[in-house]
C-alpha cells in the first residue's frame, strides 16, 4: 500500500511537467521579442514592455511565426515599418560605425591618457 | 601666454559637446525606409461596405487617430486646415468603437474623405504605427513621411505642402 501511495504521489507531482504543452512558437516569439525594441518605450525590449503596441507586435510575431514565416522575414517586415528603432542592436553600417566604435575609441583614448600620466610621474619621481 | 597643453583638452571637450549637440538639434529623418502599402481595406465607420484606405489618390494622408486620445482631439483643427489645402485625409479610427467616432465627428466636424475602423488596432502594426496620433504622408501608396504625434499647424506649410508640390513637378 505504501508503495502504491508513493507511486501515486510521484506521478501526481510529475503531471504538471507532462501536461505543459510546449509551444515552439511561443518560445520563438519570446526569444525574438527580446531582441526587438518597443517603439515607444526607449530601452525596453518588446518582451519587457507593457505598452499595448508591444503586445500587438508580439501577437503579430506569433501569428507570422506559426504560419511558417522565418524569423528573418518577421524582422524584415518590422524593420520596413519601424526602421532602426525596432532593433535592439542596429547593424554596423557606414552611419552607425562611429557609434559602435566610440566605446573602443574612448577606452583607447583613456588608456593613452593614463599611460602618459604614469610616464610623467615616473619621470618626476626619478 | 597659455601653454597649448592647457587648452587642447578644453577644445576637445567643446568639439565633443558640439558633436553631441549636432545630433540633438538637427532633426533626424524619421523616414527610415519607404514602405509601400498594398491595398488595405477596413470596415467603414459609416457602415456598409469595406472602405479602401490605400490606392486612394496620388498624394494623400493617412491619419491614425482615436477619440480617446486628447491629442487627436486637439489635432482635428489642424486636419481640417490640411483638408482645406485640397489634400485628402483618410482617417483610421484606432482601437475604438465606430459609434464613438461617429459621435465625435458629428459633434466636431468631419475633415476626412473616408474613415476606416480598426477596432482591435491590428492595422497599426501593418502601417508601422506606434500609437495615435500618427500621420503618414502617402505618395503613390508609398509612405514618404511620418508624423509621430500630432501634426502642427506649421507643418502644413513646412512639410506637407512642399512634399505635395515636389511630387507634382516630378
Amino acid at each position: 500500500m505504501n508503495v502504491f501511495k508513493t507511486i501515486l504521489l510521484v506521478t501526481l507531482l510529475l503531471l504538471p511537467n507532462f501536461s505543459r504543452a510546449e509551444n515552439v512558437y511561443e518560445e520563438k516569439t519570446r526569444l525574438l521579442s527580446q531582441h526587438l525594441r518597443c517603439p515607444i518605450c526607449n530601452g525596453q525590449s518588446l518582451w519587457e514592455s507593457q505598452s499595448p503596441i508591444a503586445f500587438d507586435i508580439q501577437k503579430l510575431i506569433y501569428q507570422k511565426l506559426s504560419s511558417g514565416q522565418s524569423e528573418k522575414e518577421v524582422i524584415d517586415f518590422l524593420y520596413e515599418r519601424y526602421g532602426d528603432a525596432i532593433l535592439m542592436a542596429p547593424g554596423v553600417r557606414k552611419d552607425t560605425f562611429f557609434l559602435w566604435m566610440f566605446p573602443i575609441l574612448l577606452l583607447l583614448g583613456a588608456g593613452f591618457a593614463v599611460y602618459i600620466f604614469i610616464k610623467k610621474q615616473d619621470k618626476n619621481s626619478s | 601666454m597659455l601653454h597649448p597643453k592647457k587648452y587642447v583638452p578644453f577644445l576637445l571637450f567643446i568639439s565633443f559637446c558640439l558633436f553631441l549637440g549636432y545630433s540633438v538639434f538637427i532633426p533626424s529623418k524619421n523616414n527610415p525606409k519607404s514602405l509601400v502599402l498594398k491595398s488595405v481595406s477596413l470596415p467603414n465607420v459609416f457602415g456598409g461596405d469595406l472602405v479602401n484606405i490605400t490606392s486612394f489618390e496620388d498624394f494623400y494622408l493617412i491619419h491614425v487617430f482615436a477619440t480617446w486620445s486628447p491629442l487627436c482631439e486637439m489635432e482635428l483643427e489642424t486636419i481640417k486646415k490640411i483638408a482645406q489645402h485640397k489634400v485628402s485625409v483618410v482617417g483610421i479610427a484606432y482601437k475604438e468603437n465606430p459609434r464613438d467616432v461617429l459621435n465625435f465627428i458629428t459633434k466636431k466636424g468631419n475633415p476626412y474623405s473616408r474613415i476606416g475602423a480598426s477596432t482591435n488596432g491590428s492595422i497599426g502594426v501593418e502601417l508601422g504605427v506606434s500609437g495615435p496620433p500618427e500621420t503618414l504622408v502617402m505618395k503613390q501608396n508609398k509612405v514618404i513621411y511620418r508624423f509621430k504625434g500630432p501634426v502642427l499647424e506649421s507643418d502644413i506649410k513646412q512639410i506637407i505642402l512642399p512634399l505635395k508640390n515636389k511630387g507634382e513637378k516630378a
